[in-house]
């Protein structure tokens, strides 16, 4: 009996939480989106690992440093942890990838420029300067509006 | 059945939901490609950590394989098949990620009004 690797595991988690909160990758930047996408990348693994299990490919083995709990035969309590610990690593790499490669960096952009509301739909600076007689940005979209022929330059949303 | 038969199970239902997700986004070209690269670029993030913590968690005597089951390629002591569970980590998640997109694909009825030639959906 032992909480040597459930220890490790809640430390890791607790860590991309971290960086989660501070960059506003996952569960930070869309709660619901994220609870969902972690429930089915989970339950996804464990059904791999039970099938695993089924299939005599791998054993759990008698170690010191698990709590010797399980979830079901041969499934660690310590396996669920480790599962939900590779789905958010995964997802936090993603999110942080992601932005990096639409805006030039891991930084969340200034709030006004990020949680436009959905619907408001207008072009953003430009509407003042050129009045989008023919541009009628489709509502709704969340998408960087088109630019009309007559605009100039589209503006980008908080990128440097 | 194998362990690389299994992970074709998982595998290709994984490879399955990304690329709808990507196929749903098709039009959106700038985001679709920024979110491959960030997917290529995990995958090498996390496969390098998978190669390094495999082997940490089985020298811990975590977990063991059946014999027989296995290929037998080994990256040290972790057999080659385990790189399975973080490409399917970064193919399902992120597509799942992008199916549950808050933003609303661009709905038919618009089709009346077509944004501009040549305007970068993003």
């Amino acid at each position: 009996m032992g909480f040597l690797y459930l220890a490790v595991l809640l430390l890791s988690l607790s860590g991309l939480t971290m960086l989660d909160w501070r960059y506003r990758l996952f569960f930070f930047s869309h709660p619901v989106r994220a609870a969902l996408v972690l429930a089915i990348g989970v339950g996804f693994f464990l059904a791999w690992d039970s099938a695993g299990i089924g299939l005599q490919i791998f054993f759990r083995a008698e170690t010191g440093i698990m709590t010797g709990v399980l979830l079901a035969p041969e499934l660690p309590l310590e396996e669920l942890f480790f599962l939900t610990f590779l789905c958010q690593l995964a997802m936090v790499l993603f999110t942080a990838l992601s932005r990096r490669a639409q805006t030039g960096s891991f930084k969340p952009a200034p709030p006004a420029a990020e949680v436009a509301p959905p619907g408001a739909g207008a072009p953003m600076s430009a509407t003042e300067l050129t009045p989008p007689a023919t541009a009628a940005p489709l509502p709704a979209m969340g998408l960087t509006p088109p630019a009309t022929e007559a605009a100039p330059a589209p503006s980008r949303e908080g990128s440097a | 059945m194998t362990y690389w038969a299994l992970n074709a199970v998982f595998l290709i239902p994984a490879a399955v939901v990304c690329l709808l997700a990507f196929w749903l986004r098709r039009r959106a070209k700038s985001a679709a490609a920024a979110a491959l690269t960030a997917i290529g670029q995990s995958a090498a993030v996390l496969l390098a950590l998978t190669c390094i913590f495999d082997n940490v968690m089985i020298a811990a005597g975590l977990f063991s394989y059946g014999a027989g089951r296995i290929s037998g390629a080994r990256i040290g002591q972790a057999p080659l098949e385990d790189l399975a569970y973080p490409l399917a980590a970064v193919v399902l998640l992120p597509g799942l990620w992008l199916l549950l997109s808050p933003r609303p694909l661009r709905p038919r009825t618009n089709s009346v009004l077509p944004a501009p030639e040549g305007s970068a959906d993003e």
